[in-house]
């Protein structure tokens, strides 16, 4: 077994188990901590497969916006954890996981990729940020002017959303 | 280089859990967490095959998913908001606002 071999399967082992611990925890709170391990682990997955600068997009995005609102949303939200919980849960996720992961598994062990094995990434020698940022705004510019109108909508959607809008209307009526 | 498959197996073991965690949980943040794991299954493929890719068609699809999941869990967030406001509540049991009575 090769090094690289190893650091894979520590770091899926790592962010399977975390995922499986916002899987069986009770407690909100340590839910939304797992979850930033689970991210964590991906974006060392995205750095074996050669990927950097998706590593730390998935670090600024994932780890400093989306968990930070999360765990706003969880504090804000906050309620006695044993009221959500039922017994039967535990059983009914077993299940769940294992049929899903047993068939999907069946199928893959269907298929076969006829896939070259390069010891080296090709875009190397460029640097995969500097031809990232080439396709973004060469052949790809429309994909990003696009996403960059649909960022701003979302802003100030969610911003109208959550805003005394909504509770005006509600005394009005 | 890894093997693509070991990619997809743990591609599928993520997505499977986070589909576990989406249909077996109560609290909609739980809900949302496991919508975000599905979304981080998706990209692993997605990096997995776009390794070699001199285009690098894979990775900078998957930079769209990422910012795409990033404006759902927002505005997913301002609903939740909302919800609590009004309802008190992010039970998805005691949601049913909406059922005929």
């Amino acid at each position: 077994m090769k090094l690289i071999e190893v650091v894979f399967l520590f770091f899926s082992i790592q962010l399977l188990s975390s995922a499986l611990v916002i899987l069986f925890t009770r407690n909100v709170v340590y839910a939304a901590i797992a979850l930033m391990s689970t991210l964590l682990g991906v974006a060392a997955l995205f750095v074996l497969a050669g990927s950097d600068l998706l590593a730390v997009v998935q670090l600024v995005v994932y780890v400093g916006g989306v968990l930070i609102l999360l765990l706003f949303g969880v504090l804000y939200t906050y309620r006695d954890p044993e009221s959500y919980f039922e017994k039967k849960h535990v059983l009914l996720s077993i299940v769940t996981v294992v049929v899903i992961a047993a068939g999907l598994l069946f199928l893959l062990s269907d298929l076969s990729f006829n896939y070259p094995t390069l010891s080296k990434v090709p875009s190397d020698k460029a640097g995969i940020t500097r031809a990232a940022g080439q396709y973004w705004i060469t052949s790809k510019i429309l994909i990003f002017e696009v996403v960059a109108v649909f960022l701003l909508v979302v802003l100030v959607g969610a911003g109208w959303i959550a805003s005394k809008v909504l509770d005006k209307s509600k005394t009005e009526a | 280089m890894i093997p693509v498959d070991y990619y997809i197996i743990v591609s599928i073991l993520l997505f499977s859990i986070g589909s576990a965690i989406v249909f077996t949980r109560r609290n909609i943040l739980y809900v949302l967490m496991g919508i975000e794991l599905i979304f981080n299954a998706a990209n692993i493929n997605l990096v997995a095959f776009g390794q070699l890719d001199p285009d690098l068609n894979g990775q900078l699809f998957s930079m769209l998913i990422i910012t795409v999941a990033a404006a759902e869990s927002v505005v997913a967030l301002a609903i939740v908001i909302v919800l609590f406001k009004k309802l008190n509540t992010i039970d998805l049991n005691e949601i049913t606002h909406l059922k005929e009575k």
